[in-house]
């Protein structure tokens, strides 16, 4: 379990020290005070490969393929805004520290400016164009894991792809799970297949049925060579993919899945009340924490609703609530400020209906 | 993005006292003694709970206070107003050991601030100023100077079970019943809502020398 996180020059963080994480850690705060960003920084430790920074940057409406111009300007472009105060000249560095020694780990990000594009002899291209001509690295992620070693990321744009040739495999076990996007549905059916062959799915599907009636099977189909998860449900004939019944029902099976995929590990959510109905926001909490308890799965999620802060607490029990971390996040002079508001605190002030967010 | 901030949370002072009452009569006392007014009331909201108010309420409700974001950026002193009931001293500890629930300073002596906790310093008056009672038998006097009735409420009172009652608690029945019996127009009034009187006849004085002793030490508190 992650105990300890310390972020360096990263995005809107100056520095910062979170010691003492939880199982369950809930970050809240204003738009733009740096949630997701503290969301992103832990997945990246957690060994994530650098394109996950370009993807919520996609997520955001700043995708790679849309950047055209100079490379050293593409470049600026798509990695300048992970230093903080978009100064590339100082290193960005993320920390772990948890339980396990595999949990010890740091991301450490460089940025080297000019002299990059450069000819090299066709036997040593491994990144080659169809010009001959070889894009150097500007950006460097350099991660250590205790009892592991150092491997170093060096990803690059060609053809108006990110590029990233090797990618590191001793990755903690971490899944994020973006506001907008509920992943990739052949993510979503190659974790169930997992699950199936390892005769597991089936408390799943109940477990699932139990908080979506409605639904009265989930299995995997392939339609046009595409494996999708399927849903059984009542009062139609035909099985349909889970996405076309409810965004919320194929968010939670995304939620699940991968954390019935990363045992031991962790998984990130951010805005997690978003697509799931306020009431139902309980028992979503409630089959979530279970699932968190099976799979022994830390959970990291943001969120800008007092009603899904209110749902965790009934789903949880005061007891088990207080004990959860609770990050409020406030951006001021263009800085992360990252505030911990003690359990039994905000418990009172949800009971009062006192503003915490 | 202020929006959000509760009035008692603007100002460096917070006030918190035990009920709504309590709360309008600082109001009221603010205002009619032209008393700084940079401070922040507020009272324990026993309703949104369910669960008690009064001195009982106050770890809680400050715990929950402490949760909003600017507690943390306003707040450097707290001034927690009690009743003093039947004994003063027990009466102290029990706000000492609210105050020990929300994790603040907790003083040793009424009056004073402590030194600062997390940037917060504390201080506890309890009322009425040295002696036992609460805020209806502070308020006794000025409610008998504008009314009368004196001997008519002894009378009245000694013929009731409340005769077997502490003086405090008998100054909550012949309070209410000064102001029930005394506003023809809306006798179910009570003494929460008496502050909110429009009318300053229909209303007891808070420049009655009754509150001065509670005045000066509330000044004193109170002033930059």
């Amino acid at each position: 379990m992650i105990e300890q996180i310390d972020i360096q020059n990263f995005r809107s963080f100056k520095e910062l020290r979170l010691r003492e994480i939880q199982p369950v850690t809930l970050i809240f705060g204003d738009n733009g005070s740096g949630k997701t960003s503290l969301l992103e920084a832990l997945f990246l430790a957690c060994g994530a490969s650098p394109e996950l920074l370009q993807r919520t940057n996609a997520w955001r409406g700043m995708d790679a393929k849309h950047y055209s111009g100079q490379v050293e300007d593409v470049d600026r472009a798509l990695w300048g805004d992970v230093f903080h105060q978009l100064n590339t000249d100082v290193k960005a560095k993320i920390s772990l520290r948890g339980t396990q020694s595999h949990e010890r780990r740091s991301v450490t990000i460089t940025y080297r400016d000019g002299g990059i594009t450069k000819l090299v002899p066709p036997s040593r291209d491994q990144t080659r164009t169809k010009a001959g001509l070889v894009r150097g690295n500007r950006v460097r992620f350099e991660y250590h894991v205790d009892g592991y070693g150092d491997f170093v990321v060096e990803p690059y744009v060609q053809n108006g792809q990110l590029v990233i040739d090797n990618q590191f495999e001793a990755n903690f076990k971490a899944s994020f799970v973006s506001s907008s996007r509920l992943g990739f549905s052949g993510e979503t059916a190659t974790r169930f297949s997992k699950l199936s062959v390892n005769y597991d799915s089936e408390t799943f599907v109940s477990q699932f049925r139990k908080k979506f009636e409605s639904i009265k099977g989930l299995s995997i189909e392939t339609m046009g060579g595409n494996p999708m998860l399927y849903a059984s449900v009542e009062g139609l004939s035909q099985k349909i993919p889970l996405g076309s019944v409810s965004g919320g029902m194929t968010k939670l099976a995304t939620i699940l899945l991968s954390m019935s995929e990363h045992k031991n590990g962790c998984i990130i959510i951010d805005e997690i009340e978003n697509g799931f109905y306020f009431d139902r926001m309980e028992e979503i909490w409630a089959v979530i924490l279970e699932f968190s308890d099976v799979y022994n799965c830390q959970i990291f999620a943001s969120t800008h609703s007092y009603e899904c802060m209110k749902a965790l607490n009934r789903a949880s029990g005061e007891t088990n609530f207080e004990e959860y971390t609770y990050l409020r996040t406030e951006l001021k002079d263009g800085v992360t400020k990252v505030y911990r508001v003690p359990g039994k605190s905000l418990l009172r002030a949800l009971e009062y209906n006192i503003e915490v967010r | 993005m202020n929006k959000s901030i509760p009035d008692y949370l603007k100002y460096n002072i917070l006030i918190v006292c035990e009920g709504v009452g309590d709360k309008n009569f600082l109001d009221k006392f603010i205002l009619e003694r032209n008393l700084p007014s940079n401070v922040g009331i507020t009272h324990v909201n026993e309703s949104a709970t369910g669960k008690s108010g009064g001195r009982e309420g106050l770890g809680s409700y400050l715990l929950a206070i402490k949760a909003n974001r600017h507690f943390e950026k306003n707040i450097k002193k707290i001034i927690v107003i009690s009743d003093n009931d039947d004994d003063m001293v027990t009466s102290f500890n029990s706000v000492c050991n609210q105050l020990k629930t929300a994790s603040l300073a907790i003083p040793n002596t009424v009056n004073e601030y402590t030194k600062e906790k997390d940037g917060v310093s504390v201080a506890v008056v309890m009322i009425p100023v040295g002696k036992n009672g609460n805020m209806e038998s502070m308020c006794m006097p000025a409610a008998h100077e504008r009314w009368g009735l004196e001997k008519e409420l002894d009378s009245w009172i000694n013929n009731t079970p409340a005769v077997n009652w502490s003086f405090g608690k008998q100054c909550k029945v012949r309070l209410h019943a000064l102001i029930s019996v005394n506003n023809k127009k809306r006798p179910e009034t009570g003494f929460a809502m008496h502050w909110n009187e429009k009318k300053p006849e229909m209303r007891i004085s808070t420049k009655h020398k009754c509150f001065d002793d509670f005045g000066n030490v509330f000044l004193k508190l109170i002033s930059p």
